[in-house]
């Protein structure tokens, strides 16, 4: 009985040692996949076409420039189509993020949670890379997703300041790049599809050169088939150019609306 | 004797009177029809508006920033056992934050706020919903759960039907999304800013938002027919002080603090009658109401000066008459009694005839469906509008009405009583 016990006993360390090396091996993915795709020596700045397409309907077209400083965790977005939205501003410090509204000249305070533009991106969408951070690996495996070896992982918010507190992520092997991702609520539906078919190399690091979003909230069946809300973005002319700290502050976007 | 006279006199006198008979049924008619109707209205709001903030009364527990009640049990019992006259007691958690949807069919609509609700001790006041597909009874039970009722407006923008699953979005308390495949138990017809409310129940909406199940924000008291609704509001608040911090009267929206303003570290209760969530609404319907008043004043006051050359006439009239009676031995006061009692029994019978043609009006203008006027939806039921009558406002009515045609008649009364017996008789006919 003593040696059964024993031989139980050294199963469950060993397993638990296994585990936490396992997951301790998921961090580790998780840190270079924020680590491949965040500028910290420099800026980064490019323009951005988000296309959202309702099920079924019509579609809608938003063009901003992003510049972004990862090393002060701060964005500043800028609208410049549709006529109706341009001068429409997001600036991000820190915790904070205000909407600039040019008609009333005035900055509401918004949330990264909320949605970018009326799209399937939020706000958070355009923070820098911080999954390391904001979430703790559950489980993970291997998995083939079109002619990328994949580990996947299963995620679970470790604050409740990221917009979904469960996600599953596709991370390609080769070179820990993120090429897909589900987002999904506390009840555990899925609320979004997020793929990324292709980076662009800028420096040394990657950017995104497009992104499909499809919200699984909002969908339709036309002609049998089920088609969700779905926005596409994508992501021209990245630079790492240095940007004037002016830049991210509030005078700037009210300067650029009195032009 | 002299009642006798006075009503034979009536029936006699028919054709001198119809004037004034058709004066009197038309301006009582037109006082029911217009107080059926604004009483109607108002009742209709305060009926609407009970089911959406929370009863005749709402209990709301504030901590800090958190709108919060530790132990609804305790103060549901406390109402309860407190002898007051209370309909019903239930508790309720309300979600009213900005970032609630339904998606159905590529569709979503905003709401603006989520009732949980318990069933067991609220389904009879929910029930009451105009209800257009379902009912109430499909939250009952284990069925129940994820069951929800949605407004006609919400069911049309989303393009859904009972029994629909559709996906309902919240974000929890601590700020995350969440989100429930909830079944459509019922749709009811409102289109009003009442409308603009989903019922659910609480239990449900509290596993959502990530609370206790048992959990509450709100408890709704609703009061028996007939309560003085701020008197009750403070009976209550004076109960709750006993045992909880509560927030002084609050007789109106605009008197209670913002929520920065307020400053409570431990739980402390709001007590709001529904007047106080209805102050403002409540001054349209009484400028109405007082509007209507008006125009009723100004048709006594024609009623009024006919009453007055008509019985000037009639005295004149009936100068030999009256000496006749004079002759025979009736007194001044008998006479002057004579005719006061012919005007009371005038004022009756018209404001009976009145009072069921205006009951007729108020039928008749239930009828159209309204709905296609913006403003209507708030005072009306399902696009038509209900009337209330109380027996006090139609003896209110009443008394206005007698008050105002006997005193017209009390000068042309009194000097028929005061016209010498003789003198009366001598005159020509």
């Amino acid at each position: 009985m003593k040696k059964y016990l024993m031989v139980v006993l050294a199963f469950f360390i060993i397993s638990g040692a296994i585990y936490a090396d396992t997951i301790e091996d998921y961090k580790k993915i998780l840190r270079k996949v924020d680590e491949n795709v965040t500028f910290k020596k420099s800026d980064l700045s490019a323009e951005y076409t988000i296309v959202k397409r309702d099920p079924g309907g019509s579609a809608s077209t938003t063009v901003a420039a992003m510049f972004r400083r990862d090393s002060t965790d701060q964005f500043l977005i800028l609208v410049l189509e549709p006529v109706s939205d341009k001068g429409k501003g997001y600036l991000k410090i820190g915790d904070n993020l205000w909407l600039y509204d040019p008609v009333g000249r005035s900055f509401t305070f918004t949330s990264a949670k909320e949605r970018f533009q009326n799209s399937s991106a939020r706000n958070s969408d355009f923070n820098r890379s911080n999954f390391s951070n904001d979430y703790s690996p559950v489980t993970g495996k291997q998995e083939k997703l079109g002619r990328f070896d994949c580990t996947v992982l299963e995620l679970e918010a470790v604050s409740n300041k990221v917009s979904f507190p469960k996600m599953k992520m596709w991370i390609s092997e080769n070179d820990n790049l993120v090429r897909k991702m589900e987002d999904y609520s506390l009840s555990g539906q899925l609320m979004r599809t997020t793929a990324v078919p292709s980076y662009q190399k800028v420096g040394k690091l990657w950017v995104p050169q497009s992104l499909v979003i499809l919200d699984h909230l909002n969908s339709k069946v036309i002609s049998g088939k089920t088609e969700f809300e779905k926005t596409t973005i994508t992501v021209k002319n990245p630079s790492l150019a240095d940007i004037p700290d002016s830049v991210y502050t509030k005078e700037y976007l009210e300067k650029v609306n009195t032009k | 004797m002299t009642l006798f006279l006075a009503m034979r006199n009536l029936i006699l006198q028919k054709r001198r009177y119809v004037l004034i008979a058709v004066a009197i049924t038309a301006g009582f008619a037109l006082v029911t029809l217009q107080s059926g109707a604004a009483y109607g209205a108002m009742e209709t709001v305060m009926i609407k508006a009970a089911r959406y903030f929370s009863g005749h009364v709402s209990v709301t527990g504030y901590r800090k920033k958190d709108n919060v009640i530790e132990n609804p049990e305790a103060i549901i019992a406390a109402v309860r056992d407190s002898g007051l006259p209370v309909r019903t007691v239930s508790k309720r958690t309300i979600y009213a934050g900005k970032e609630a949807r339904l998606f159905f069919g590529g569709n979503s609509v905003r709401l603006r706020r989520q009732i949980g609700f318990d069933f067991e001790n609220e389904s009879s006041e929910l029930s009451r919903l105009p209800f257009t597909e379902g009912g109430i009874e499909g939250m009952a039970g284990i069925e129940g759960h994820n069951g929800i009722i949605i407004s006609r407006a919400a069911a049309r923008l989303l393009g859904a039907r009972l029994g629909d699953d559709i996906s309902f979005y919240l974000t929890s308390d601590s700020g995350q999304h969440n989100t429930a495949t909830m079944i459509v138990r019922g749709i009811f017809d409102e289109t009003s800013i009442f409308g603009y409310a989903t019922y659910m129940r609480n239990d449900d909406l509290n596993c959502l938002l990530q609370r206790p199940e048992g959990a509450a924000t709100e408890i709704a008291v609703y009061a028996k027919e007939g309560v003085n609704i701020v008197r009750f509001a403070e009976k209550i608040r004076t109960l709750l002080s006993r045992s909880h911090a509560v927030f002084p009267p609050i007789l109106s929206r605009d008197d209670f603090p913002s929520k920065k303003n307020r400053n409570t570290e431990a739980e402390t209760l709001a007590v709001m009658s529904l007047d106080a969530h209805l102050d403002q609404i409540k001054d349209l319907l009484d400028a109405f109401l007082a509007g209507s008043y008006f125009i009723f004043v100004v048709f006594m006051l024609i009623v009024m000066i006919g009453v007055l050359n008509t019985y000037r006439v009639m005295v004149y009239v009936r100068t030999r008459e009256i000496g006749t009676m004079r002759a025979i031995g009736m007194q001044r006061d008998q006479v002057r009694a004579l005719f006061l009692l012919e005007a009371s029994g005038l004022v009756t019978l018209s404001s009976a005839t009145g009072f069921a043609i205006g009951l007729m009006l108020l039928y008749a203008a239930g009828l159209p469906d309204l709905s296609g006027i913006t403003a209507s939806a708030l005072f009306t039921e399902s696009g038509r509008l209900r009337f209330y009558l109380s027996p006090g406002i139609v003896l209110a009515n009443f008394l206005i009405m007698s008050f105002t045609v006997l005193l017209a008649a009390w000068g042309p009364a009194g000097r028929a009583g005061k016209m010498p017996p003789a003198q009366a008789l001598g005159k020509e006919s």
